[in-house]
């Protein structure tokens, strides 16, 4: 063996623990970059050379030539990454319901003497009130006030659901939007990762940013991913291929019959199924929520202004008039029947024709409490209150599943960084070891140096 | 376990804002005293105060309409009473008329102050509160007992009797049909009337025989009205206390769903509060801790 041997046996140590400060450094920097994976230099013995000083009968022996850097490997767990993309979906989908919910109960404004409810108990107290004294023009007017108030409040509540879908699509055109650079960026990322692996090298941070891209298009749709021998990721929604190598599909929006939006592959027209995510949630928001609401304000309305209209179409009013509506539908709105709003006295309270007679302001006022076979046997207030709690129901749920999974995901989330995370400590413990080793080395190399001296001195 | 500064300030993180968020709620519960502020607090409470609600709406306003319409109640019936008595001071007058020794001239006396009675009779027939007739059925703009030319009274409202419909479907009548009270089983007014044409025409025996036994009918006739009329009134009273009770209690079970246990919710607050000190104090303590500052 010669001095030459131990000198660059000592010099690969000295550029390998070289390298793994750099790692060392690397992951320090990168300690508080959420989707870094933690990389290892991995130090390996050099392969061994024969030496015949170490000859052992007809075999010679072997030396060691030192230690190199076998590979940069990054820390990650496959398994872990899929379930998190999976909650991703999950928490994203809940939280943009809870989003909208939320300004749905903003809207209703119940339990309060401001909401629905109340205007409403008013509106038929004050039908009650007039059925004691019909004779009573003030008490006239406040029906028509109040009646006014109650359709204000219909319109206006419609209004705002209306408003609140067309945010909602927006929304979704915005996501879809923003889906679709995220999938030509993985692809972008998968075209360089392989390149980078058929080099032979290991593009560590591009797999780590591929992985966090991925989990950003977790949280707007379903997917699965899977990866390819040669290092790309094969992406699909619901059996679509989504990403395949290089190559990625375009989504569009397409509004179905019912102004539901969809995503629809560009390519095929195929409808992606949404699965769970920003996407799938606005959607079920608009097409389930925002909708079911509308329809059942709408009914509500419908049936309160024919079971008015019903008994007021038989009453008389102070002047004798009859056969005349309560409300009438103007340009598909319900309003107060602008003869009445003209003229009091000819809102039909008496049932006979006499002032004093106040039966049909009576059945009315009743009608507040009494089943409708147009809501299903269900009251007028009862079908309100219906409707407050199926909101509340839903976004109670949504609030509790929410929680659920941001437990789930808070616990996934640190069993990743448990796998991949950065640990200060580790990082300077290691950059000790290196730091020594890198000495050691220095040392040999000084060792070396110092023999070859004495050699030459002596000589 | 791996235990990396991005767990710990995640945990941390989390648990602040747990405790940060439970404590906006106490203070939103404390702030405004009550417990249910959206719809999701409770979806069944929140469906129960609606309830609530329209239900004292509705007892309030029952309980006021009997309040409204109470006085004509009263009034109607103190009419009736008058009624009663002015038929009494009639009775008694008949039977003077009866008496065969009185003269011509002393029954001619009695004939003027029935005739007298007569108008004051259908005075309070007509009684009136405010714009509204009282016995005139639902007619209740229209003067009911009106005296014709030939001096007969003729009834100008209707058979229709008003009533108040409470909430629960109960109905309170509010005005009575005068016709049936005055000339249903005898025209009280037409007795009379016949009784000053007897006395003018100084025919006690008619009187006595004919005219006093019709009279005695249109009084029982009265007097069950007025039992009837009577007992409404004291039912208008009791149903307000009634519903009183029922709106108290109904208050009550409202104030039970919608309005926050003060007491506990403080309790709650100071426990949060003293958890989040906890929480930030470990936080401050654990976070800053690491291998860097003990390197040389």
């Amino acid at each position: 063996m010669s001095l030459s041997v131990a000198l660059q046996v000592a010099l690969q140590s000295l550029l390998a623990h070289q390298t793994a400060l750099a790692v060392a450094s690397q992951n320090i920097a990168n300690a508080q970059n959420p989707d870094y994976s933690r990389q290892v230099a991995r130090l390996k013995a050099a392969l061994p050379i024969p030496d015949p000083s170490l000859r052992d009968g007809m075999n010679w022996g072997q030396l060691g030539t030192g230690v190199t850097i076998a590979e940069i490997s990054r820390q990650t767990d496959t398994l872990l990454l899929t379930a998190l993309r999976l909650t991703d979906s999950r928490i994203a989908h809940h939280r943009t319901l809870l989003e909208g919910l939320g300004r749905l109960e903003a809207l209703l404004s119940e339990p309060s003497d401001r909401g629905m409810n109340t205007l409403l108990t008013e509106f038929f107290e004050a039908w009650r009130n007039l059925s004691v004294s019909p004779e009573n023009m003030g008490n006239r007017a406040i029906v028509i006030e109040r009646a006014k108030l109650v359709l204000q409040r219909f319109q206006g509540l419609r209004g705002q659901l209306k408003h609140e879908k067309l945010l909602v699509h927006l929304r979704f055109e915005t996501e879809t939007e923003q889906l679709n650079r995220q999938l030509e960026y993985v692809a972008r990322l998968n075209e360089q990762i392989v390149a980078a692996k058929t080099a032979g090298l290991q593009p560590n941070d591009l797999m780590d940013e591929r992985d966090a891209v991925l989990r950003q298009i977790a949280e707007r749709l379903s997917i699965q991913v899977f990866e390819q021998p040669n290092g790309a990721v094969l992406v699909t929604a619901g059996g679509h291929e989504l990403i395949s190598a290089a190559r990625h599909r375009t989504v569009k929006v397409v509004f179905d019959a019912d102004g539901i939006p969809n995503a629809v592959l560009e390519d095929t027209g195929d409808t992606l199924p949404l699965g769970e995510g920003m996407l799938a949630a606005l959607r079920e928001f608009s097409q389930q929520i925002v909708q079911t609401l509308q329809d059942r304000l709408q009914s509500l309305l419908n049936a309160l202004a024919e079971a008015i209209n019903a008994f007021h179409l038989r009453g008389y009013g102070l002047d004798g008039t009859t056969g005349e509506p309560f409300l009438v539908r103007v340009n598909g709105e319900w309003q107060v029947n602008p003869l009445l709003l003209a003229d009091p006295r000819k809102l039909a309270v008496s049932a006979t024709g006499s002032a004093g007679n106040g039966d049909i302001a009576a059945a009315i006022g009743s009608l507040a409490e009494t089943p409708l076979s147009a809501l299903g046997g269900r009251t007028i207030l009862g079908a309100y209150r219906e409707l407050v709690g199926f909101v509340a129901a839903r976004t109670n749920g949504v609030q509790n599943a929410y929680e659920a999974f941001s437990e789930v995901h808070r616990f996934l989330q640190n069993r990743r960084d448990m796998v991949s995370g950065v640990s200060l400590d580790e990082e300077m413990v290691d950059l000790m070891r290196f730091q020594q080793a890198y000495i050691a080395a220095a040392r040999v190399i000084q060792a070396v140096d110092n023999l070859v001296s004495q050699l030459l001195n002596r000589l | 376990m791996r235990l990396t500064p991005m767990m710990l300030a995640r945990q941390a993180v989390h648990f602040i804002s747990r405790n940060a968020e439970a404590i906006n709620r106490s203070l939103e519960r404390l702030g405004t005293g009550q417990r249910l502020h959206r719809p999701s607090d409770d979806p069944p409470g929140v469906g129960l105060a609606l309830r609530l609600q329209s239900d004292i709406a509705a007892t309030e306003g029952d309980r006021q309409r009997i309040e409204q319409v109470l006085p004509y109640l009263q009034a109607a019936d103190t009419a009736i009473q008058q009624a009663l008595s002015l038929l009494q001071r009639a009775r008694e007058l008949f039977l003077q008329a009866s008496n065969d020794t009185l003269t011509a001239e002393q029954r001619q006396a009695i004939a003027n102050e029935l005739s007298e009675l007569r108008k004051e009779l259908v005075q309070v027939a007509n009684v009136q509160v405010g714009d509204r007739f009282l016995l005139a059925g639902s007619a209740i703009l229209t003067k009911p007992f009106v005296v014709d030319n030939n001096g007969d009274v003729v009834y100008h409202g209707d058979s229709d009797q008003l009533s108040l419909v409470l909430s629960n479907g109960e109905r309170l009548p509010v005005t009575l049909d005068g016709r049936r009270v005055f000339q249903s089983a005898e025209d009280v007014f037409a007795v009379l009337k016949d009784a000053i044409a007897a006395l003018q025409a100084n025919d006690a025996a008619r009187v006595r025989d004919t005219l006093l036994p019709r009279l005695d009918r249109a009084i029982d006739n009265i007097l069950g009205a007025a039992a009837v009329y009577g007992a409404q009134t004291n039912r208008g009273e009791r149903t307000i206390n009634t519903l009183s009770a029922q709106e108290v209690s109904l208050r009550v079970a409202l104030s039970s769903v919608l309005d926050a246990d003060i007491t506990e919710e403080v309790a709650t607050y100071q426990l949060r509060q003293t958890t989040l000190q906890a929480t930030l104090l470990a936080v401050s303590r654990i976070l800053p801790l690491s291998l860097v500052d003990f390197m040389a």
